[in-house]
């Protein structure tokens, strides 16, 4: 009799809440980038969101939150999981408030981190993705020393990990100043091939079968 | 006496330090039983040599191979029951649950609180003994489970650690009840490998459970 009991079925789990995994893209949206490179980023985008719903762990685990920048600083999307991510359809024009950017980016994760707190939600380290395709411009240099300044303080104490790409004629010595990690130049426009690493990526952190070291260069879409 | 240890995934030789550790921990443990170490006068402090022995087994092993040792970073869990005691040391994830019944398990030791979910702490790091939890307690224990992280989630309300009785009471029915070891064994095997579980997590998974009847242990 004892060898009837099916265990699949008859063991119940415990309801925990799934453990996030907050991952921030802060978007380059100026001038220059309209055209061929706007198109090819948003485009990108569909592929991330379709490609984190192939994973089930990760569609619910991975929560993303949309900032661009340009002469504004926009939260186009606050964090939602990947299954209720829509992709946007972003519109460049303008100048590069990078620092402002890169504070809002910061200031997001600090609150999302207070709510996970406050609701007993355990979480993963937060990811920034920065993609760029310059250099801060229009904003005056004590800002964006502020918000370089931040930034390595939290690299250093592991509050986030904070990535840069640079797209097309970005200014890859500016930013490898205003970030820790050596930054990822772009391979043309190839965000796609980009994206579908960057979820792979989230899916393993998701899955908790990786600590804080992330494998770069990158494989195919990137170089250092 | 049981000894669980989960390699950490990135370190390059954590398969041959969580063996290492394991083996090494219940090696010392059974020296201590036969030697007629009385745990319940200084439980603490006996625990406490258990760990540092295996850590030294880790460290040994480091300088042997000229590798650094956070190659063989593991966790490592064990526990021991005596007559009226439950003694357990613990560092990392996962977790050793004692009670009287299925319906009455409670924490010994519980998964470690640090602020990302997947980072935890190793034996080999320099602050591995201090971090460590070692517990002892009186008290009539006739079900025991001992777990590695992979678990934790589904079988512990996480906020207190308070394990969840409709996860137990069906496996510790089975245990009680099963009257082939080899096939109780596999039954348990492909339950950790159904679908239901593999949904939710895709850690490596380890389960130990011990169980009183009126014929003794039941592993």
């Amino acid at each position: 009799m004892a060898q009837d009991i099916k265990l699949e079925e008859a063991v119940e789990f415990a309801e925990n809440p799934e453990p996030r995994c907050p991952c921030v893209l802060l978007l380059d949206t100026s001038g220059s980038m309209q055209g061929e490179a706007i198109d090819a980023l948003n485009a990108g985008l569909a592929v991330f969101k379709r490609d984190l719903m192939k994973d089930p762990l990760a569609s619910r685990r991975v929560e993303i939150a949309i900032i661009t920048f340009d002469n504004e600083i926009k939260v186009v999307q606050d964090f939602v999981t990947a299954d209720q991510f829509e992709s946007p359809q972003l519109k460049a024009q303008g100048q590069t408030f990078m620092g402002s950017g890169i504070q809002k980016a910061l200031d997001l994760i600090q609150t999302r981190k207070t709510q996970y707190r406050a609701n007993g939600i355990a979480y993963y380290r937060p990811w920034v993705f920065m993609i760029t395709d310059g250099e801060p411009q229009g904003e005056p240099e004590n800002i964006i020393q502020n918000a370089s300044q931040r930034l390595k303080n939290d690299e250093h104490s592991k509050r986030v990990a904070f990535f840069a790409v640079g797209v097309e004629k970005a200014n890859m010595q500016r930013l490898a100043e205003i970030v820790v990690r050596a930054p990822v130049k772009l391979i043309g426009l190839n965000f796609v091939e980009m994206f579908v690493w960057l979820s792979k990526s989230m899916e393993a952190v998701a899955q908790s079968r990786t600590d804080e070291q992330v494998a770069l260069p990158p494989p195919g879409w990137g170089a250092v | 006496m049981v000894a669980v240890a989960d390699g950490a995934g990135s370190a390059k030789y954590a398969d041959v330090g969580s063996v290492l550790a394991a083996r090494t921990a219940i090696e010392a443990l059974d020296k201590k039983c036969l030697n007629g170490a009385n745990f319940s006068e200084n439980p603490l402090a006996e625990l406490k040599e258990i760990v540092e022995s295996a850590r030294a087994r880790l460290i040994t092993e480091s300088e042997q191979r000229g590798t650094p040792v956070r190659d063989f970073a593991t966790t490592l869990l064990i526990a021991v029951i005596g007559v009226d005691w439950i003694a357990a040391a613990q560092i990392g994830d996962g977790a050793v649950l004692g009670g009287d019944s299925p319906e009455n398990l409670h924490a010994i030791t519980r998964p470690v609180a640090s602020e990302y979910l997947n980072e935890t702490q190793f034996l080999t790091s320099e602050t591995a003994i201090a971090d460590a939890q070692f517990a002892f307690e009186k008290g009539t224990i006739r079900q025991m489970a001992v777990f590695s992280d992979g678990l934790q989630m589904l079988c512990l309300k996480m906020t207190d650690a308070s394990p969840h009785p409709a996860f137990f009471k069906p496996l510790f029915h089975f245990l009680n009840t099963a009257t082939n070891s080899e096939t109780a064994h596999k039954q348990l095997n492909s339950f950790l490998e159904s679908p239901r579980i593999k949904d939710r997590t895709d850690d490596d998974l380890t389960l130990f459970l011990a169980s009183v009847t009126e014929k003794g242990w039941e592993m």
